[in-house]
């Protein structure tokens, strides 16, 4: 397996910088669709990060939160993370469900379903930008819906990259809305060795 | 120890952390599928906990605790050379739950918890020793500390208070 | 009137089409994976299909194709956030004869269910 990625030029990695922003954005604007509200990112540069830091970047290893996780069809993988405190997930599905603020008060079926549509759009919309611009495929995996530690529910992204490497480039956004102060990290990890076939396959300079 | 601060020493993701002081706890936030590994040397009144995070160092890979493979020896290793007999100590085990998504992809990886709690086990086999107590598998995320003075283990989930392990 | 089958492993998807379909007058049963989707079409014979792609047990392409190959004459219409270039394509090239992107507009939903029983 890989250690390092193909060397690419600093061209190719801002292009690739490039392309997961206006991904990324993409996701914050569906998410803006399909809720009816107007979402504001404030979207975090990507950045590289040690795996083992992820957690405490996105929360808090030990923090209480409801995780919305998906991945894509292959491996090497991206991951792809939501993750919000419960207060927010349960403002996120009154949004969603149409209901009034406060309504929701736990997770059940219907509740978990709708934060798992909304983790499938937010990801479908970064991958269909990915796709679109490079014409690598990415399909990805029905969402999983987790309440639980922040570092728990990251812990099979965190070993399936950690099984290649020691460091990604992350990218992170911050978004909610003034109204229902609705908070959410969106994360997306991608594998090394997936970023790699995906510029190459790209062909940019 | 009414009055007494507790020194938290976070053990994070892949790291190996010893502790000897009264007063020092050895922490795992948020263990999922990761294994940590909490040892307790009651002569000498000091600890070891090691975060493992897969099973084994793999070729190109550089060897380091968060691989089974090498935290294990290496914790017993250390902990010998700071004066403690390794079949005296107390091994508790917490960790290693199935977090993987259904529908993940790769069969290997989905068991990635079972992996890790298979692989910590036959380390202890293999240098002659085994756990007094665990607590592993199921689908919930555990913080474990470790009371170097007192050597008490406890674990909390996110919905329970803690529990003596 | 029609019947419309609807295929989506989101329960909170399958309800917001349900009701929308319902209030406008159409009858609709539901499915939550690609298998159950290509049973429920052999065994209630509907009139139209809302298919998702993203689900566990038979992805949405799948089903597509095997609805298809029972029943040459088959309307479907993918609802998806699939959107990729490549998808689309393939999904046309299957059979399916229109393709909604989620986050789905209620009138684009009517409005292709309408050409799909026309």
């Amino acid at each position: 397996m890989l250690q390092q990625p193909t060397k690419f030029t600093n061209s190719q990695l801002s292009s690739w910088d490039e392309l997961i922003t206006e991904a990324a954005k993409n996701s914050i604007q569906a998410l803006s669709d399909m809720s009816g509200q107007d979402i504001k990112s404030s979207l975090v540069k990507p950045y590289k990060i040690d795996v083992t830091d992820i957690p405490n970047s996105l929360g808090g290893a030990d923090k209480v939160a409801v995780g919305v996780l998906l991945g894509i069809e292959q491996i090497p993988s991206f991951h792809i993370a939501l993750i919000h405190s419960p207060k927010t997930a349960y403002q996120v599905v009154d949004i969603l469900m149409g209901y009034e603020s406060g309504t929701t008060v736990g997770l059940g079926e219907m509740e978990i379903s709708a934060l798992g549509e909304m983790g499938n759009i937010m990801g479908g919309y970064f991958l269909n930008t990915i796709g679109d611009k490079t014409g690598y495929e990415l399909k990805p995996t029905p969402p999983s819906v987790r309440m639980d530690m922040t570092g728990a529910i990251l812990d099979y992204a965190i070993a399936s990259l950690m099984m290649e490497t020691d460091e990604v480039t992350m990218i992170e956004a911050k978004y909610g809305t003034a109204e229902a102060q609705v908070d959410g990290v969106f994360a997306v990890m991608p594998s090394p060795e997936l970023q790699s076939q995906i510029i190459t396959s790209w062909g940019v300079k | 120890m009414a009055g007494l601060t507790i020194d938290s020493m976070v053990v994070g993701l892949g790291e190996l952390k010893y502790a000897d002081q009264p007063g020092q706890e050895l922490t795992c936030l948020g263990l999922g599928s990761c294994v940590a590994v909490s040892v307790w040397d009651r002569k000498n009144k000091q600890g070891a906990m090691a975060h493992v995070v897969l099973p084994e160092c793999t070729a190109g890979r550089e060897p380091t605790p968060k691989f089974a493979d090498v935290a294990v020896p290496e914790l017993f290793e250390n902990l010998k050379k700071k004066g403690a007999n390794p079949t005296q100590l107390e091994i508790k085990l917490v960790g290693g739950a199935h977090m993987a998504p259904a529908a993940a992809p790769s069969m290997p990886l989905m068991r990635i918890g079972e992996r890790n709690i298979e692989a910590v086990k036959a380390q202890l086999k293999k240098l002659g020793l085994r756990a007094i107590a665990e607590d592993l598998g199921g689908n919930n995320g555990r913080t474990v500390r470790l009371d170097v003075e007192s050597g008490r283990v406890t674990v909390v989930t996110a919905g329970t208070e803690k529990t003596n392990l | 009137m029609a019947k419309i089958l609807v295929v989506d492993d989101a329960a909170f998807m399958r309800m917001r089409c349900s009701k929308l379909l319902t209030e406008n007058g159409h009858e609709v049963v539901e499915a939550g994976t690609g298998r159950e989707a290509v049973e429920q079409y052999k065994n209630t014979s509907p009139d139209a299909v809302l298919l998702d792609i993203t689900m566990p047990d038979m992805d949405g392409l799948s089903a597509l194709k095997e609805i298809r190959a029972h029943d040459p004459d088959a309307r479907v219409a993918m609802v998806t956030a699939m959107g990729q270039q490549s998808i689309v394509m393939e999904a046309l090239q299957a059979g399916a004869k229109d393709f909604v992107v989620k986050p789905f507009d209620a009138d684009r939903v009517l409005a292709a269910v309408s050409k799909l029983v026309a």
